[in-house]
């Protein structure tokens, strides 16, 4: 753990927060708000108006996919009325061309659809394991084609089987094409995270790149730390009685800290249990391959 | 006592001869009435036939079948299941029953309090006791679908209990006797249940297991819990949520049917499982266990259907 003060933490990374160069790089926002398309996460009720004493019009399917045209303050509005958006996990649009190039196994695969259901065997009866949501990265350690589909296996980080999947809900995983500017390798790169704004910033140098909103979770001390990168996915999270499998993108900071990807929830903006830092599986999947070892995450609370 | 009509015996012929052309667009879900295989169907002839009904009573009554037919026609549809019948199995059907009271004969008879329980015996051999307190709504039915029983069904008379399965509505009945104590017969006698009360069911008839589909889909079927009643039937989707169905309520006693509309989201195979609530808030436990012994399947239906581009 290294422990920085404020003002030492500016002086290391060169960010000034009066800094002049703000206005030259435009900011990329990556907010749940960003895409087209969005998960349910629950059977959500579909309302007349963004109100929730206005009508209930129908419910979504947990798990369905529908087509987003705008959000309102909590609200997502889509053609066949009002969502909260704490019901509804924004995700990138669809691809269901499949994979269009061999892989080697292993490799990191990532969520595509909506979900993924893991089942003990290579068939949609056998008996459930977990469901990952939109997002989710795993270790996929083989493949099997049965008559009509083809069937991933899952492993965890440390290696260890978790069970199978169909193939067609997952990609093998990218660098994000969001990457927005990184400028140079040789500039410097931190965050600063405010949980009283529950906003994420990341700096090039002293210039802001890119700004976030993120969810709080455990308790963490205000100060600088070191980020340390730890796993693309495959870690599974305990929380409040309920098991998350393939957590995405999570860094590990000051030793026992965690920024993670969530892809359970759309809190973010406000405090959600779980790892101290949660974000979208977006922003983890850019700050996992933006940040590096050894650079610095600052903390405000 | 289920719903009252009265025919003459003329009226009663001509609506026979009539029901033998009639279309069946009214039900939509047809499900062929199962049989219990057995190696002789009794062959009865209506005027060799008579039903006697006695024990614990005032009044004995002997009844000819032209005697059975005088008596006022009640009607009635209700399901009939068989306690082997595993989750989302073929051997449940509904059919429209007509026959006598069993209610009323009950008065004609005077039946004794000390009575708790009805036996009755067939004309294959095979006996049963069913409690007097679930016999309320009972028909003795020589009509199904408005026409005569066939011999394989049960002609000239079975009994028709609403909520109970099949095994506890005897076919080919010639005798009826109330008693304090119960005769049970072939099935209890090997384990099963003595009540043979229906447990929560819920089938999934449409798309059928592996049926490929694309686009939306609307997934239909039956729910039945006798004479609870159905109040809500839920789908749920590869382990995910439940979701509420739309429900079409039959008449007292049929099943209730119920449908909705799921677009899926990729292609692949999905996992489709149906649960069902009765009217006192219980549900049907949410796994695929499809043991039927000894009180019936209490498993939920799952099927796969697989979701083409």
């Amino acid at each position: 753990l290294h422990q920085y003060s404020r003002r030492q933490f500016l002086k290391i990374s060169g960010i000034s927060i009066f800094g002049s160069q703000l206005a030259k790089f435009p900011l990329l926002d990556i907010l749940p708000d960003f895409h087209q398309q969005g998960r349910a996460l629950t059977s959500a009720p579909v309302h007349l108006y963004p109100d929730e004493n206005s009508a209930t019009l129908t419910r979504l399917w947990p798990d369905s996919v529908v087509r987003l045209l705008d959000c309102q303050e909590n609200w997502y509005r889509f053609p066949g009325g009002f969502v909260h958006r704490h019901n509804i996990q924004p995700m990138t649009p669809l691809d269901l061309q499949g994979q269009t190039s061999a892989l080697d196994f292993p490799f990191w695969g990532e969520v595509v659809g909506p979900v993924a259901v893991v089942r003990e065997w290579c068939a949609a009866d056998a008996p459930l394991v977990t469901r990952i949501g939109h997002g989710g990265v795993a270790l996929i350690t083989g493949a099997l084609s049965t008559d009509y589909d083809e069937w991933y296996q899952l492993a965890d980080e440390n290696g260890q089987a978790l069970g199978w999947v169909q193939a067609v809900h997952w990609r093998a995983t990218t660098e994000t094409s969001h990457a927005p500017f990184s400028l140079s390798p040789l500039y410097q790169r931190s965050a600063v995270i405010d949980l009283k704004t529950y906003s994420l910033t990341a700096f090039e140098d002293n210039a802001p790149v890119l700004r976030s909103t993120v969810a709080k979770g455990s308790h963490i001390p205000a100060g600088v730390y070191v980020a340390q990168k730890y796993t693309p996915g495959g870690k599974c999270l305990n929380i409040n009685h309920h098991t998350f499998h393939a957590v995405p993108w999570m860094i590990r900071f000051g030793d026992q800290y965690e920024i993670s990807s969530v892809y359970w929830h759309n809190q973010f903006g406000s405090a959600a249990p779980g790892s101290a830092v949660q974000v979208t599986p977006l922003l983890g999947k850019w700050l996992y391959h933006w940040l590096r070892e050894g650079d610095l995450i600052q903390i405000i609370s | 006592v289920p719903e009252k009509s009265t025919f003459t015996r003329r009226q009663f012929l001509l609506r026979v001869a009539k029901s033998e052309t009639a279309a069946s667009e009214n039900q939509p879900i047809q499900q062929p009435l199962f049989q219990q295989r057995i190696k002789h169907i009794p062959q009865i002839e209506a005027h060799h036939w008579s039903l006697t009904l006695g024990g614990l009573v005032q009044t004995p009554i002997f009844l000819t079948y032209d005697d059975l037919l005088g008596l006022p026609v009640h009607t009635m549809t209700c399901v009939i299941g068989c306690i082997n019948n595993k989750p989302g199995g073929k051997f449940i059907a509904s059919a429209k029953w007509g026959g006598v009271a069993l209610a009323e004969l009950r008065n004609q008879l005077q039946v004794q309090p000390e009575a708790r329980y009805a036996r009755f015996q067939a004309g294959d051999g095979y006996v049963t006791s069913v409690k007097l307190e679930q016999l309320q709504d009972a028909l003795l039915v020589y009509l199904m679908d408005d026409k005569p029983l066939l011999p394989a069904h049960g002609f000239p008379v079975r009994l028709i209990v609403p909520g109970l399965y099949g095994y506890k509505m005897p076919k080919w009945i010639q005798r009826i006797s109330f008693s304090d104590t119960p005769r049970y017969g072939f099935w209890e006698e090997q384990g099963w249940s003595k009540d043979g009360a229906v447990q929560i069911t819920s089938s999934i008839l449409s798309p059928r297991h592996l049926d490929p589909v694309a686009g939306i889909i609307r997934l239909s079927g039956i729910a039945y819990a006798g004479q609870r009643g159905i109040s809500q039937v839920e789908v749920n989707i590869d382990g995910g949520g439940w979701m509420s169905t739309h429900l079409i309520a039959g008449d007292r006693h049929d099943w209730t049917r119920w449908h909705i509309d799921w677009t899926p989201s990729a292609p692949g195979d999905y996992l489709v499982t149906v649960r069902a609530t009765d009217s006192s808030g219980l549900t049907q436990p949410d796994n695929d266990d499809a043991s039927v012994y000894p009180e019936g399947a209490k498993g939920t239906h799952r099927i796969i259907i697989r979701a083409q581009a």
